[in-house]
């Protein structure tokens, strides 16, 4: 594919229509703020303008826009003033990923989202709308060498491609107990908050009225129906996001698809995955469901914390076969290793502290504000709850840190790809023999971190050992193996 | 037990870390005077506010010229072998960092003008996630440090 090939036409209908979406904000503000003394010939100027100031620069920009594969790099020029040129060499390239919204699907489209390691969360690469033939030529491409294994395995292949479906019942579980419903909390509480602007002041009055009279069962009832209704967006938007979900193992690959009304579809080589996250959830930890991701150098937006859902919800006792199964590469282990004792204190503490200051302020200053003491105790158990549920492995140099951060995390990495260690002491750890160990990774967004608290100190300077490459620790690490 | 890095930062970077601090403190001692210029001429301020400002621009300036620099140039060490890097560092927090040579992307050396007028470098040591720097090495050592980690990173060969 060395000749130039342009996008689908349809680009242009989309780059349309994200621009009158951009500009629609300014436009309503300058037809209904500037229009003091009714509208003159000039504003439909100015509007008629930028019209076909945005609708020739969506004729230019697709003209101009061209890709083509050349000595094995994805090479796109672009820009009409601007002239841009990006090359990008195939073995950089970290995830293919295809995705198709509304406008997309109406013409059988693709939206082809190519992204390497580091560079913050945008893909490097975005192409609106694709042929579907030419998104999956794209892509063979992109993968070539991969694909002359394939020609000679082709038997074996389809034997080892394996599916996972997610059913029904998996989905509504997962939306259901999906932790989400904060956000969208929040979302209809400042939607709520607006509202006062919008309705008449008459009504606002009346019912504010009604509201300073209301007993406290009414203001229960009414916040009770807004979790509820919260949680009808958040499963709804769960539903919408995850619905159809496919994982499979393809070869090298690891292919999701998902989504119902915007469909995506990731491609993620299994050689650039760098971790695998699992989480158990509040709400899912006490049914033994969690959410397992993948940690790839790619992929991924701020809502799954720049990584992959590699599937939406699993059974804690069929994880260990799943991952088996799906990603063998990754040898998962249960051989995880509690906190010592003397760390307890400390996380107790850690979590009581930020909330002696509040509490002071509340029992100074409200009446019954010392009822607040009562969170202390809270902040206590939640402090000990992270104490019981962080810890540490390794076993057949692959690292298992587990901590909580709300839900319960566990993070599986092997040691090839485990960018750099570092333990943290300060001056009270040292006191007590302790240690925070951290392991940093490779991924979209800079790179990650991630560290258990107060482990021993003893161990971390063992795990040091274990992941030194000096020649000596090496035999003592096949000894220990 | 892990035995630690034993290689130290070059005596004259205490000098250069000094000289920061000076800077920083001098910086403070223009709030101080901004304070007390809002004292004199716009609305007097409580006495005590102005006596523990006093205190703790003091205390701001002792430590960060004398005691931090100090405390900060004992506790740097730093190793580097043919497999791995490790560092030792930090006063309030100790920080043991380990980056295997097969991880390192890229050394740089870099100096400003401080560390310039002193004839030091900084070398800092990229992974692909994570950025390392040892502060204030001679030049000479600077140089052979980075030209060898070059090296040694591109021989380390994956053994896994």
């Amino acid at each position: 594919m060395s000749n130039k090939k342009r996008l689908h036409p349809v680009a242009m209908l989309l780059s349309f229509a994200k621009h009158v979406k951009e500009a629609a904000l300014p436009l309503i503000i300058f037809v209904f703020v500037g229009s003091g003394d009714g509208y003159s010939w000039w504003h439909f100027l100015a509007i008629g303008g930028l019209l076909a100031f945005t609708i020739g620069n969506g004729i230019f920009s697709w003209l101009f826009y061209t890709y083509h594969i050349e000595n094995k790099e994805l090479r796109i020029h672009q820009g009409f003033i601007f002239r841009k040129k990006r090359y990008i060499p195939r073995e950089r390239i970290q995830s293919i990923d295809f995705s198709q919204g509304i406008i997309q699907r109406v013409f059988g489209l693709v939206k082809v989202q190519i992204e390497t390691a580091g560079g913050g969360g945008e893909p490097e690469v975005v192409m609106s709308a694709l042929r579907r033939s030419d998104a999956d030529l794209l892509k063979d491409e992109l993968y070539e060498r991969r694909k002359s294994i394939e020609e000679h395995t082709e038997e074996e292949s389809v034997t080892r491609s394996l599916q996972y479906k997610l059913t029904w019942r998996q989905l509504l579980i997962a939306a259901s107990t999906s932790g989400g419903i904060g956000v969208i909390l929040s979302f209809v509480a400042a939607i709520g908050s607006q509202i006062d602007n919008i309705i008449p002041d008459e009504f606002y009055m009346s019912v504010s009225e009604r509201v300073m009279n209301a007993t406290l069962p009414f203001i229960l009832a009414g916040a009770a129906f807004l979790l509820l209704l919260s949680w009808f967006f958040a499963v709804l938007g769960t539903v919408l996001k995850y619905g159809g979900f496919v994982l499979s193992r393809v070869e090298d690959d690891l292919i999701i698809n998902r989504g119902i009304l915007e469909k995506r579809q990731l491609t993620i080589p299994v050689h650039r995955i760098q971790a695998i996250r699992v989480v158990e959830g509040l709400l899912r930890q006490p049914f033994g469901y969690s959410v397992v991701y993948v940690e790839s150098g790619g992929g991924g937006g701020e809502d799954e914390q720049f990584s992959t859902v590699m599937f939406p919800l699993i059974k804690r006792r069929n994880l260990k076969g799943f991952l088996q199964e799906v990603l063998p590469e990754v040898s998962i282990h249960e051989d995880c290793r509690a906190l010592p004792v003397k760390a307890r204190s400390r996380y107790m503490v850690r979590f009581s502290l930020p909330v002696l200051i509040p509490i002071g302020l509340i029992s100074f200053f409200v009446p019954y504000g010392y009822f607040s003491v009562l969170l202390l105790p809270v902040a206590c158990l939640i402090g000990y709850l992270h104490y019981r549920d962080a810890g540490w492995g390794w076993k057949q140099g692959v690292a298992l840190l587990q901590f909580r951060q709300i839900g319960r995390t566990r993070i599986y990495v092997a040691r090839k790809r485990i960018q750099a260690m570092e333990m943290q002491t300060t001056f009270f750890q040292k006191y007590r023999g302790l240690t925070t160990f951290q392991v940093s990774i490779l991924s979209s967004f800079a790179g990650k971190q991630f560290r258990v608290r107060d482990i021993e100190q003893i161990n971390g300077e063992s795990l040091l050992n274990l992941y030194s490459y000096s020649s000596n620790n090496i035999n003592e690490l096949n000894k220990k193996e | 037990m892990r035995p630690e890095p034993s290689k130290q930062i070059d005596r004259k970077g205490l000098r250069v870390w000094q000289i920061t601090g000076g800077i920083i403190s001098v910086m403070s001692l223009a709030v101080l005077a901004g304070l007390f210029v809002i004292h004199i001429f716009v609305a007097p301020w409580p006495t005590w506010v102005l006596v523990v400002a006093v205190i703790l621009v003091c205390l701001f300036i002792v430590l960060q010229t004398w005691i931090l620099p100090k405390l900060r140039f004992r506790q740097w060490r730093y190793e580097v072998s043919e497999h791995e890097i490790e560092l030792k560092y930090g006063v309030i927090v100790v920080k043991r960092t380990l980056v295997p040579m097969v991880r390192v992307q890229h050394v740089d050396t870099r100096q400003g003008p401080l560390l310039r007028a002193h004839r030091l470098s900084s070398v800092t040591i990229s992974t692909a996630a994570t950025t390392h720097e040892i502060p204030a090495l001679s030049n000479e050592v600077a140089d052979e440090l980075r030209d060898r980690i070059s090296v040694l990173a591109r021989v380390a060969e994956e053994d896994v």
